[in-house]
Parts: structure tokens; sequence; C-alpha cells
């Protein structure tokens, strides 16, 4: 793990960026830090600006406000060319009329690399990749994910100080996209490469992530290890972009120093820990429990509430029961699929008790 | 008469996979046979002049009709040897080869400004650019007649300035088409890896967009040539173009050597035509 | 350690400055400004000045050109009469180039280059090449008479040049692949699933034409139309040589205005009246065509 304790580590700083398009503003305020070696995720839906931050690091857009410092330098005002980055696109943005080993030399050729080093280099890339002896084909020759190994090695193998990906799996398909996804942080992580990657897809940024940045209508929502995100979400937002949630409006009937509370939910009475400190007794909250801790047995006992089965679908790993309380409430659970959860069937009674559950203010 | 289903599935596969389309209206076999009859006719009908004057080019004498045994190079000599012909063949070549080249380069610079500049008002930015085609050519050709008569410029510039104009909706169609066709981001990546905006143009731009500009090229020239309606009102003594020394020729007298100055005509023309074909397709370039 | 280029900090704005924006266009808008829009202005303003024979034209103001263009008994054919021509092109060659856009559309990709070039290759010739193949197909001792002539069909040579229709059947010539085009591209575009579709819902074939693919290519024939109307309207060349003293269209006059009386005010007036017509035209079939998409 990146040590990010002091602020000397960190290789990438955005302070108090932000982009306006006339009126309205498309991203920020941001503030964020990358550590060495780090592969930190800008996670968040379509339009929630993650890419126009990306564009924003990378020189392609200029900030309205804020400083950007790389490597110890500000790199504000400065064109891409001068930036010391390595950026990997969506579609690769491929060189159509050169080569492979063309295409990966660009960079370093820019630099004014001798010819030799330029060839050993980049054949020494390829092999890292995963492509070797293709140096001779045209892009057009090559597939989908092939191509997205070339994208790679062109931006890697300048060795810049960071290297930033922008939804580079996203054209894959669905069985390519996992296998990329691996392998592409297993040569981050070979080449202890500073990385920032953006994408929409919450189970990538998580199997990838060193640390996520969730954002929204440009907004950061966010910012933590993906354990964070999961177990302990801020927002609303959050808790539903990440994982499955139940979410339940209820009140404040009781705190206990700072951070645990009594969430009162029409007749479920539920403890929780605040997100946030300040939750305020009879203060409107939303209670978060992911589905996963939602335990079942199938009597009434120990602090269990009484719940009706109302759908129950098999999901092969686990059952997703969908449960009524007696007040009318809906939760749902995710149960291993074991003997004693397959019994339960439709119209059920069972005992349900939320556990590690979160709240945070309704508004 | 309805659309079989198989032909609905046929066209659909089709769709998908060759693009081939299956013909919309199922006629009766007559009414194919009477559809395709008129389409032979239409092709007769486009190159039968063309195919007559080639013919007669090679005509031993006044006639239009020979066998071929008797086919002679005769008008094709008296051509080479006609001073009038040949400096008028010459003066086209460089005044399409000087417009043609102006207006690649104009259209060009605009066509960037264009692609990469105007995000909203693209269309509107082509649609301005087609000005030229708005308007009569003599009209263009009468005003800039006029302009010479009030202000110092030398006739030449006129009839260049005339030819450019009508060159360049073509000359733009033509690189915008290309240049649209080259992904943003191309130019971007190569930003990102350290090339200057002069490197990223030499080395990503330029390459791409090559075809289309000298399509934009071959094309201009196509039209400078075969133009009439500019050099009409701004030729003159010296600055006569072929086409307008034809049609002066023409209207006193009639001699198989025009034919044989069109036949020459023809050929370099659609020389240069499969060379843009080649190059970036004729649709494409023609933008019509 | 690679070398960045440039290593220094480089205060440049990099996105899209509009400065450098508007250096682009420049050239083009400053040509077209100063050698297209002001020349044709002011050559358009000159039919509202008096013509006198010692000078280009006076500056004294009148509306006499129009009077007489529009009053005067052998202009108003003048001018009827090219319209009446550029309509009567514009009309055949759209249901000649419908049938061509038509064909050309369906053909298998590999054909349709050639194709497509042979339409084309006639166009790229020329007016002076075209209608000079006019005139020997059709002169005297041109083919077509030799023809006739050799299968014993006429006794005489045929006089098919100097007409009327001689003129409107090279304009066509000349305009047929103009026409095609335009069509073909909106015909290409066309979804291929639309008359299965409506096949579907009950439309018989020729049903599904008319009702589906036509309106459909409308932008195509209203720019085809348009283009033939405006490049037949303004021809000067191909009657000239093809119709002899029977026909007399606005070009023409101008022509003959210009280069032989010196008549500018006048020769100017026919040239506006050419392009106002040409414009009313554009925003009638513009105005139509809206009109039945609205139904």
């Amino acid at each position: 793990m990146p040590d990010l304790s002091s602020r000397n580590e960190a290789v990438l700083h955005l302070e108090g960026v932000i982009k306006r398009y006339g009126a309205t503003t498309a991203v920020g305020p941001v503030d964020l830090e990358v550590g060495k070696g780090e592969l930190l995720t800008l996670l968040g839906p379509s339009g929630c600006g993650k890419t126009t931050t990306l564009h924003i690091i990378a020189g392609l857009t200029q900030p309205t406000q804020g400083r950007l410092l790389l490597a110890g330098r500000e790199i504000t005002r400065l064109a891409p060319p001068y930036r010391d980055i390595g950026l990997v696109f969506q579609n690769y943005a491929l060189f159509p009329h050169r080569s492979v080993a063309q295409n990966v030399g660009f960079g370093l050729r820019m630099r004014k690399v001798p010819r030799h080093e330029i060839a050993a280099r980049v054949r020494r890339m390829l092999e890292i990749v995963g492509l070797a002896g293709v140096e001779e084909r045209m892009p057009h020759q090559l597939s989908g994910g092939q191509r997205q190994r070339v994208a790679l090695a062109r931006a890697l193998v300048i060795e810049p100080s960071i290297l930033l990906l922008d939804e580079p799996l996203s054209n894959l398909d669905a069985v390519l996209r996992k296998r990329m996804r691996l392998e592409l942080r297993d040569i981050q992580q070979r080449l202890g490469i500073t990385t920032v990657f953006v994408t929409h897809d919450q189970d990538e940024a998580f199997e990838m992530s060193d640390r996520i940045v969730l954002m929204n209508a440009g907004r950061v929502e966010q910012v933590g290890s993906p354990e964070d995100l999961y177990d302990a979400p801020r927002t609303r937002f959050a808790a539903e972009f990440i994982g499955e949630a139940n979410l339940l409006e209820g009140t404040v009937v009781g705190t206990r120093g700072d951070e645990e509370v009594l969430i009162q939910i029409g007749d479920l009475s539920v403890p929780a820990l605040a997100v946030r400190p300040g939750l305020a007794q009879g203060q409107r909250a939303i209670l978060m429990t992911r589905p996963e801790r939602v335990e079942l047995t199938s009597r009434t006992e120990d602090d269990g509430t009484a719940m009706t089965v109302m759908k129950r679908i098999f999901q092969g790993d686990r059952i997703l029961f969908e449960l009524t309380t007696v007040g009318g409430q809906k939760l749902q659970c995710s149960a291993a699929s074991i003997d004693s959860y397959r019994s339960i069937v439709v119209g059920g009674k069972v005992a349900a008790r939320l556990r590690e559950c979160r709240a945070f203010p309704a508004a | 008469m309805s659309l079989s289903p198989d032909a609905a599935c046929a066209s659909m596969a089709g769709s998908q996979t060759e693009r081939v389309r299956e013909p919309v209206l199922e006629l009766s076999a007559a009414g194919r046979h009477g559809f395709m009859l008129l389409i032979v006719g239409l092709y007769v009908f486009l190159l039968a002049p063309l195919l007559v004057v080639i013919f007669a080019s090679f005509s031993p004498d006044q006639r239009n009709v020979y066998s071929l045994s008797q086919a002679s190079l005769h008008w094709y000599r008296e051509f080479a040897a006609s001073e009038n012909f040949r400096s008028a063949f010459v003066f086209s070549i460089w005044l399409a080869t000087v417009a043609s080249v102006c207006a690649t380069v104009i259209g060009f610079v605009t066509a960037y400004g264009v692609v990469r500049f105007l995000d909203r008002r693209r269309e509107m930015g082509k649609a301005i650019a087609m000005l030229p085609m708005m308007v009569p050519h003599i009209l263009i050709s009468l005003s800039l007649l006029l302009v010479l008569t009030r202000f110092p410029v030398p006739e030449l510039a006129a009839l260049v300035v005339g030819h450019v104009l009508i060159c360049l909706p073509f000359a733009l169609a033509g690189i915008v088409a290309s240049l649209e066709g080259i992904p943003h981001d191309l130019e971007a990546a190569a930003s990102t890896l350290g090339a200057s905006r002069l490197r990223v143009l030499t080395e990503v731009t330029l390459p791409l967009v090559a075809p289309g500009v000298l399509s934009a090229l071959i094309f201009s020239f196509i039209i400078s040539f075969g133009d009439v309606d500019i050099a009409l009102f701004l030729s003159g003594p010296g600055r006569t173009t072929l086409p307008i020394e034809i049609f002066s020729f023409i209207q006193w007298e009639s001699s198989p050597v025009i034919a044989a100055i069109t036949t020459v005509q023809i050929f370099l023309i659609v020389a240069f035509g499969l060379a843009v074909e080649r190059l970036v397709g004729l649709r494409a370039a023609m933008r019509i | 350690m690679p070398r960045i280029p440039g290593g220094l900090t480089v205060m440049r704005s990099v996105e899209r400055a509009p400065g450098f924006a508007t250096a682009l266009l420049t050239p083009l808008g400053l040509l077209y400004c100063v050698c297209l829009l002001a020349p044709i202005s002011y050559f358009l303003a000159v039919s509202f000045l008096r013509y006198s024979p010692d000078q280009l034209y006076t500056s004294t103001f009148t509306l006499d050109n129009y009077t007489r263009l529009l009053f005067d008994l052998y202009n108003q054919n003048v001018v009827l009469s090219t319209f009446r021509i550029a309509a009567t092109v514009t009309l055949i060659t759209l249901v000649l180039g419908y049938a061509l856009a038509y064909f050309l559309s369906r053909a298998s990709p590999a054909w349709r280059a050639l194709l497509m070039f042979l339409v084309i290759a006639p166009l790229m010739t020329g007016v002076i090449v075209r209608t000079y193949g006019w005139i020997v197909l059709l002169g005297g001792d041109g083919l077509i008479n030799q023809l006739l002539l050799a299968l014993g069909l006429v006794s005489r040579p045929l006089q098919l040049l100097n007409s009327e229709a001689t003129v409107i059947v090279a304009l066509t010539h000349l305009m047929l692949p103009f026409m095609t085009f335009p069509i073909f591209s909106t015909l290409v575009t066309q979804d291929p699933l639309l008359v299965p579709a409506a096949s579907t819902l009950g439309a018989r074939s020729l049903r599904a034409f008319f009702e589906v693919t036509v309106p459909l290519s409308r932008s195509g024939i209203v720019m085809g139309s348009v283009l033939v109307f405006t490049l037949s309207a303004g021809s000067v060349v191909t009657p000239a040589l093809l119709g002899g003293r029977t026909v007399m269209m606005m070009g023409q006059m101008i022509y003959q205005l210009v280069l032989s009386t010196f008549n500018w005010p006048l020769a100017s007036a026919f040239a506006a009246v050419l392009v106002f017509c040409q414009f009313l035209v554009v925003f009638a079939y513009l105005r139509r065509a809206r009109n039945v998409a609205q139904p």
C-alpha cells in the first residue's frame, strides 16, 4: 500500500480545480492527491465530470480555477506535450497510418531518444503488455484487445510521471474486460507507476483501485479505499451507486456519543453508526445496510424483527429475498445459497436482524 | 406485389453483413426489364456524345463516319501544329494548376478551422463555404470584369480569382470530408505523447488528410480546366483558355480538329478523375 | 532519463484560442467578401443606373432597365423561355435522375464505383466537350443523321440542331449527374429496414416506395432540383451553340449585352432577375417541401 502520510510522496496534486462552461460548473471544486505508485480511480455515472477531470490533468482542457502540480512542478498552464504524462484513450487512438512499433515508439521519438534505444524499449514494453512479435503489424490488423495493449504500451514506454486511463476497457467484451482488469493492475503494480483510472463500472473500480474518488454531477462525493466506500458511504448517492443498498428513511431517536445513533423507521428500531458526526436527536436520517448484512433466522429471537418473504430470487451462489415488515418497510436480503436459507419460501415468516448499519442525514 | 418475408429477412441480413440492398420495388419481370432498359438507355445517353467525339477525332478527313482501317492521327497533328490551340492548351493547364493549388491551400486552412474549431456552427460554416455554388458563374465572372474596368487589377489575377472561387466549394468539401474522418483523439494522443502543435500537424493530421487534399487538388484542376462561364468574360489576348478558344472556333467553323482536342481533354480529365476515385471516392469529393 | 521536449514551463493556453480559429477562417472570409460579395453587389447595383453608349454606365438612378426588361416583349420572351427551358430540364432530369440514383443505390458495391464513375466522367470533361459532342451527333453530317440516312429512314439530313428541343436535350445531358448524386446520397443513407417495416404495416411495394422512400429522399430531390434549375437557367454556351437563332436564354442575352453593345446596366438587370427568380424557386421549393412534411 502506498504511503500517503507525507505530502512529499504525492505525485499529483489538484488544488481547488474548477471547470466552468459559461455559467455552468462542470467540475469542481476538486482537491486530490495521488500517491506514488498508487492506482486512483475516478468513478461515477456518465456526465459526472470524471473524464473532464482527467482531461484537465492531461492538459487537454484548461481549468477555470485551481492549480495542478505533478512531480513537484506546476503544470496548470502547461500544454500536454510538456506535462510528462501517458494517456490511454477509450478508443485507443492508435495512429492508423503507422505500425505498432511506430505507434509505441512515437513518444520516444518526440523525446529525441536514439533510434536503436527506441527499438529496444519498444520491444521490451510490448513483451510486458503481452504482445511480443507484433511490431510490424498495422492497427487495423489487430483485435480490440490487442489495440488496447498497444495503446497501453505507447503510454508506458515513455516512463511518464503519471499514467492516465480514460475508460480503456469500455470497448472490450465482458470476458476480455475481466481479464484485462487483472492484467492492467498487475502491470501497474509491477512497474510501480502512479495511475489515475476513469471508469463508470463499480466492479472495475473495486477490483483495481487503491483508492476511489466517487464523483457525481461534477462534485467529489467521497474519497476512500474500496472498503471505506462500501462499508461507510457518506451520502445517499454513494450508498446507491456502490453495490446494492437498503435505504430506509427514519428519525434519530437516540444518540450515544458522536457516532452511535438509534434510528426509528416505522416499527423498526435499529442501531447504526453515523458516517459524519452531528446527527442530532429528532433529525430525519437515512439508514443504510447492505443486503448481505441482513441476517435471517426462522424464529423471532435475539433482537430480530418479524418479516414476511415477498420474493425469492435464486442467483446460484446467493439467494435474494425481498422482505416486508409488519409496518410495510421493504428490505432486500442477500443470503448464501446454503440449505438453511434455501428452505425459506415466499410467504414464509422470518426474523431478520440489520447489522452494521450506517446512517446519514436525509437531506 | 408486396415484399415477401424472405426478401425482408434477406434485406435485414444483408444490411448487417454486406450493405447490399435488396430491390425495394418488386416489379414484375416486364417492369424490371423495362427499368433496366431505361438505365442502359440513360448510360448510352450519357456516354454517347463523348464516344462519338473520340471516334470522330480519328477520322481521316471531315467525315464523322469512317471504317476503322481508315483511322488516322491527322487531326491530332493539326492540333499540335496549331499555335492558337497549343498555347490555349498550355495556358489552361497553367491556370488550372495555379487555381487548384490556391483553392486547395485556402480550402485546407478553412477546412481545418471549420472542422476543429466550429463545433456548433459547423453546418453554417459549411453552407457559407458553398456560396460560390449558389450564384450563377457568369455573375461571378461579370462582377469581376466590372471591377477590372474600374480598378487597376491585372486581368490575369481576376481570371485566377474567378477560378479559385468556383473551385473552392469542391476543394473544401473534399478536405472537410477527409478531416472529419480523422478522430479528434488522434491529435490529442500525439499531443500527450510530446508532439508540439506543428508536429501533430505533420505527423498525424497531414498524412491522414493527404488523400483528401490530393483529391481536392485534382478535382479543382478538373473544374478549372473545363470551365467556360468564368473564362467567357475574363479571357483575353494572351490569356485564352482552351474551352474559350474552342468556343470561338466552333462559332465560325466546324472541323474535326476540335474532336481531337476534346478527346485529349477527355482522356486527361478521365485520368485525373480516376486518381480522385482511387484516393478518396468521387462522391465524397463532390459532396453533392 | 528521457527528456521532456521543451522542459521549461510554457505559459500558454492550451485550449482552442478563438484567435487561432479566426485566423484560419479569415482567408476564405476575406476572399468571399472582397472578391465575391462586393463585386456582385456592385454589379447588381449597376442595374439601377442609366445606360450610356460612351460610358459603362452613368450615375443616374433609374428603373428603366427593369421596365425595359419586364415590359419589352422580346425581353419578356427571353426571360420566359429561360425559365421554361430550365423548368423542363429540371423535370426531365428529376425523373431520369431519380431512376438512375435508385439504380445506383441498389447496385452491388463492386459495380457501384464504376457505374458512378461513368456518370461523373462526362460531367468532368466540361461544357464545351459535351456540347461539341452533341454537335457531332446531331449535325447535318452527324452520326444520327448518317445512321438515319443509311437505314433509309429519311432521304435528307434532318435539321436536329438549332432548336429549343436540342438545347433541352443537351442541358438534360449536362445536368443529369447533378440531379442524380444528391438523390443518390439520400437514398443510400436510408435505413434498409424502413420499407420491409412499411410492408409489415400493410403498404404494398409501390405504395411503400411513394410513402416511404421518396419522401425520405426529399432533401436530395430539393438539392438536385435547385442545382439543375440554377445551372440551366444560367447557361450560355450550350444554348448559343445548339440553339442557333431560335433560342435566346438570359445567359446569352447578358453575354451579348456586355460584349457586343456594352450595355452593362441592362445586362445587370437581367442578371439580377436571374438571381432573384433563382432564389424564389429555392424558397418556394423549400417551403413546399416543409409543408409536405407536415400534412
